[in-house]
């Protein structure tokens, strides 16, 4: 059940997301084979499309975050909850197929955002280097220049969509922590994403010192190896996540109260 | 010689009647049951105190004025709202992911995402209930010339009305429950959605209609429950409560309830 639920989750984010990567894709390809035959800096045309593109880029984001935030209030909480809840799925099921669909939809918009830099390669002073240079000798160099931090990397990717996953449940957590309220329930989860925010910063303070004397204690000052700090940090978000995952669904599975 | 092989000590026809009599009541079962029911928002009571035992093989009509508590018990039962206190059981199991794939339940608004076209709301149900009969729906909807590729936003109102009701009466479900599907549509619209109810739905299950419009389906009622500010006034056979009061469930309605 759960992957038919992600099923129709990704066809309702498709709807809205698909056409504005195929936006990017066309504003790219159009700046591309501008760039390709007019310098960049006497090239009106690639100017304004550059603008278009980051306009498009930036809304992908702002849209797949918007997107996450609606498609859990609208689809769960609102009439189409309706619907959801009386489907024969659990509660959790409900809630990991927003999340993973959403997931599923940042990771997409990250990689639509860094191809979008590629007509750039297009322009003729940045295509003569490669070409003059070599592409294989290029990827050689980037490669072996980032060869030694490659845990890192792995690490970070994996830490960002953790991130990812933590911000998205606390969003979740606040709408749901609104649901609780009679009446006005989105004033209630903007209060309780703000009441979140303060509730971490405070419980932050006395961890963040924690960590600092742990690694003073073992010899380091403060976090100095990058790969720790990104452990901690996956950590932090796994506890965070599970947190507001347990909040969301106890509040969806035992405080369910549809208006 | 049937007889004595279901009961050796069975000696004769009066046997057979009494295991006849005990397959009829082994049929007729508990599909709902409340008890000391409760939902109050805030200060205000919506369901008080509610005890009922609802069995299978009934059209049972749930009638009130408005606020009477009638949405408020339905989405108790499907769990769309949390009881503040009491009980119902579902074949003696409480609402949940069980109960739902036995129940179809038809919302007092509309409750389908306006995007999706009707062909892919069929797949939709087809996928999520295992009694979902395709054949059926496809039947429905080729009476009503309902195309396949339009989506709900695209219909006018009373169309859309019979999209939800088609989809909920091509389930063989154990329990219906209708939630005012007489409400806001005219009196065509009424004929259409009291006889497509009557010819779908699976007569070994139960049929729970709210509505105070009593006059359109006196007449299919096996049992009706009066409900008044969130209390049950009676839960009657209809025949009784005809030869009883001498009158019409409906002229009794405007009576019990006359401002």
């Amino acid at each position: 059940m759960l992957s038919k639920l992600v099923g129709y989750e990704m066809k309702a984010f498709g709807r809205i997301l698909l056409p504005i990567y195929g936006a990017i894709v066309v504003t790219a390809l159009l700046l591309g084979i501008n760039m390709h035959f007019i310098s960049f800096s006497e090239n009106a045309g690639a100017i304004a499309l550059s603008i278009v593109l980051a306009i498009l880029v930036a809304a992908v984001f702002i849209v797949t975050i918007l997107l996450s935030v609606i498609r859990f209030y609208n689809n769960l909480l609102g009439r189409e909850g309706y619907l959801m809840f009386s489907l024969p799925v659990g509660t959790g099921d409900l809630i990991w197929a927003k999340v993973i669909s959403s997931v599923i939809w940042c990771i997409l918009s990250w990689i639509v955002a860094v191809l979008s830099v590629l007509p750039f390669l297009a322009a003729p002073e940045v295509a003569d280097a490669v070409k003059e240079y070599g592409i294989g000798k290029i990827w050689a160099e980037v490669t072996g220049s980032l060869s030694p931090y490659r845990w890192n990397l792995i690490l970070g990717i994996v830490l960002i969509i953790a991130l990812a996953v933590f911000f998205i449940v606390r969003l979740y957590a606040a709408i749901s922590i609104g649901h609780l309220w009679t009446e006005h329930r989105i004033l209630g989860a903007v209060l309780a994403y703000i009441g979140i925010g303060v509730l971490e910063a405070f419980l932050a303070m006395p961890v963040g010192t924690y960590i600092s004397l742990y690694w003073s204690g073992t010899g380091a000052v403060g976090i100095t190896n990058a790969l720790q700090g990104e452990g901690i940090l996956l950590l932090i978000a796994a506890a965070g996540t599970a947190v507001y995952g347990v909040v969301t669904w106890l509040i969806l599975d035992r405080k369910l109260n549809l208006e | 010689m049937l007889t004595n092989r279901i009961n050796p000590e069975c000696d004769g026809s009066g046997c057979m009647i009494m295991a006849y009599k005990k397959r009829k009541e082994e049929i007729r079962m508990a599909e709902i049951e409340c008890r000391d029911l409760v939902k109050k928002y805030g200060s205000k009571t919506s369901v008080d105190g509610v005890n009922l035992t609802l069995e299978n093989q009934r059209v049972i009509g749930l009638a009130g004025p408005n606020g009477s508590g009638k949405t408020t018990l339905i989405k108790l039962i499907q769990r769309l709202l949390t009881p503040t206190s009491g009980e119902i059981t579902i074949h003696g199991m409480r609402p949940g992911r069980d109960t739902k794939k036995v129940i179809s339940y038809l919302p007092d608004r509309e409750f389908l995402p306006e995007w999706m076209k009707v062909g892919k709301l069929i797949h939709f149900y087809e996928s999520f209930f295992e009694d979902f009969d395709r054949e059926k729906a496809e039947r429905l909807m080729n009476d009503l010339k309902i195309d396949r590729e339009i989506s709900l936003k695209k219909m006018s109102k009373g169309t859309r009305e019979k999209v939800h009701l088609v989809l909920c009466m091509s389930r063989k479900a154990e329990i219906y429950l209708l939630d005012e599907p007489l409400a806001g549509v005219d009196p065509a619209a009424r004929d259409y959605i009291i006889h497509t109810i009557l010819e779908n739905y699976n007569e070994e299950g139960l049929v729970l209609i709210s509505t105070h419009l009593i006059t359109d389906i006196e007449a299919i009622l096996d049992e009706v429950i009066f409900l008044k500010e969130g209390k049950v006034l009676f839960h009657k056979n209809a025949d009784d409560l005809r030869a009883e009061t001498g009158t019409s469930i409906d002229e009794y309605f405007r009576r019990v309830f006359a401002c």
